[in-house]
């Protein structure tokens, strides 16, 4: 049994090492300790996917993930896409498509839809919308995201990274 | 009570959804308040609703996490169902991390039976070869399991050892006649039918499935939560299992003897009364029972 945890994981692809409270989730941890606060938390209750991050490139609730579960992992935040100043193909198509309302929902679909083009570089609609169920976007945006989805899933074809 | 803490939490709270939370957790320490209680529930971090501090420990082995249940720990695997319940004021001292346990997460196919662990997330129950091979009627249907997020993180023993009536597993298990495997506090392993209603206090290890030739499976959840139904079927008869409409799955075994339509009417004839509740009432339930039956009997008749 333990009061504090030692972890080390890679954070957007850097190595980083910490002590956090078993209780501690790992939404807090981003936004709180690492000042990540691109991680938007929503339901609070692993349903709306709003906080979605990346662990090890698969899509995970992390208000419902304690911040030592990710030990040893690599972990990708919204900051963690562009590469020196460019855009990742799948923020850049979410911007051409203006796949975003009020944009809190964003952060986690463009992670959720990383994850997707990563497993299926170029998913069927069905497929798209299968795994943008794990996200809410509470202005309903959702046409706009799903087509981003496929412009992404083109432009990664045309210009991979 | 109850409604003057939902009021005042919405109109402190920043979010709808978190202020729910906060004061379903305030309503449970209205419930059972004790100063000790009071005070380890607002530790609150962040934004977040609290979760209270716990103890953590994370076993590489079976039979460490089994004998750490003399402590009163819990369990978290996938986190799913847990994280909520803590979220929501559950109070837990000690939590045993099974993550860290690789023996829970084989999967193996070895005379005519189907092994796989506890730890075994929904993504693989779905995807993985062993399984599209052996059951590719459960994995097909695990595939519609949950979001995809979800189906990375949850766990088939988490499913089953939450012990809700919606959930999934214990219905297609029932249907499937599966054995579990459960590691006791002392070390042993038990097996015990996984219709049994006394399952043995322990650890969840493993899932045994007999893999019985020509036996095909079909569940239907779209239905859910007034009901869903798991059906197996083979030569000798049939096996179905509802959830949702009963405090636990229930299991009825029948010959294959008449059209499905007539076995159908049978079956919800002869069911107990289902539960009535603000889902819906116990009839509705009998008559979705015998429709839904119709409906996948005739699916799996051979063509």
């Amino acid at each position: 049994m333990t009061d504090s945890i030692a972890i080390a994981l890679t954070l957007n692809g850097s190595a980083l090492r910490a002590s956090v409270a078993p209780e501690l989730m790992l939404a807090d941890f981003l936004r709180d300790q690492c000042g990540l606060t691109g991680t938007k938390i929503g339901c609070d209750q692993a349903t709306c996917g709003a906080c979605t991050v990346l662990m090890d490139g698969v899509p995970a609730a992390s208000c419902a993930t304690f911040a030592w579960q990710v030990d040893g992992a690599a972990v990708t935040t919204i900051e963690g896409l562009a590469a020196n100043g460019a855009l990742d193909p799948v923020q850049e198509a979410f911007k051409a498509k203006s796949a975003f309302q009020c944009g809190y929902c964003t952060p986690g679909m463009i992670l959720l839809a990383k994850a997707l083009l990563a497993a299926n570089p170029a998913p069927d609609r069905a497929t798209i919308r299968d795994w943008l169920s794990a996200n809410v976007c509470r202005c309903t945006g959702y046409q706009m995201i799903v087509e981003a989805v496929e412009d992404a899933a083109r432009r990664r074809r045309e210009a991979p990274r | 009570m109850w409604d003057r803490s939902v009021v005042h939490a919405k109109s402190a709270g920043r979010f709808a959804n978190q202020t729910a939370a906060e004061a379903i957790s305030r309503a449970s320490l209205d419930a059972g308040a004790s100063p000790g209680k009071m005070a380890a529930m607002q530790t609150i971090y962040g934004s977040h609703s609290a979760i209270a501090p716990f103890q953590l420990f994370r076993p590489a082995r079976i039979e460490d996490a089994a004998a750490a249940l003399a402590d009163g720990a819990v369990y978290l695997a996938g986190g799913v169902d847990l994280v909520p319940a803590l979220r929501a004021g559950r109070k837990v001292e000690r939590i045993v991390s099974l993550s860290g346990i690789a023996a829970l997460k084989t999967i193996e196919r070895r005379d005519g039976v189907l092994r796989v662990g506890a730890g075994v997330t929904y993504a693989r129950l779905a995807a993985d070869p062993t399984i599209t091979a052996a059951l590719p009627d459960l994995a097909a249907v695990w595939r519609g399991v949950a979001n995809v997020r979800v189906r990375h993180a949850a766990t088939i023993g988490g499913n089953l050892m939450a012990r809700n009536a919606q959930y999934d597993l214990l219905p297609a298990l029932l249907a499937l006649d599966a054995t579990l495997v459960i590691a006791r506090p002392d070390g042993r392993f038990e097996r015990v039918g996984v219709e049994s209603a006394a399952w043995p206090e322990g650890l969840l290890a493993s899932i045994e499935i007999p893999l019985v030739p020509e036996r095909r499976f079909v569940m239907e959840r779209g239905f859910k939560p007034v009901i869903s139904l798991a059906v197996s079927a083979e030569a000798r008869g049939a096996r179905v299992a509802i959830g949702c409409a009963y405090e636990r799955a229930l299991l009825r075994t029948f010959a294959l003897d008449g059209a499905p339509e007539a076995l159908a009417a049978t079956f919800a004839c002869d069911l107990p009364e289902p539960k009535s509740d603000w889902v819906a009432r116990g009839a509705y339930r009998r008559k979705l029972a015998q429709v839904l039956l119709a409906r996948q009997l005739r699916a799996l008749a051979p063509r």
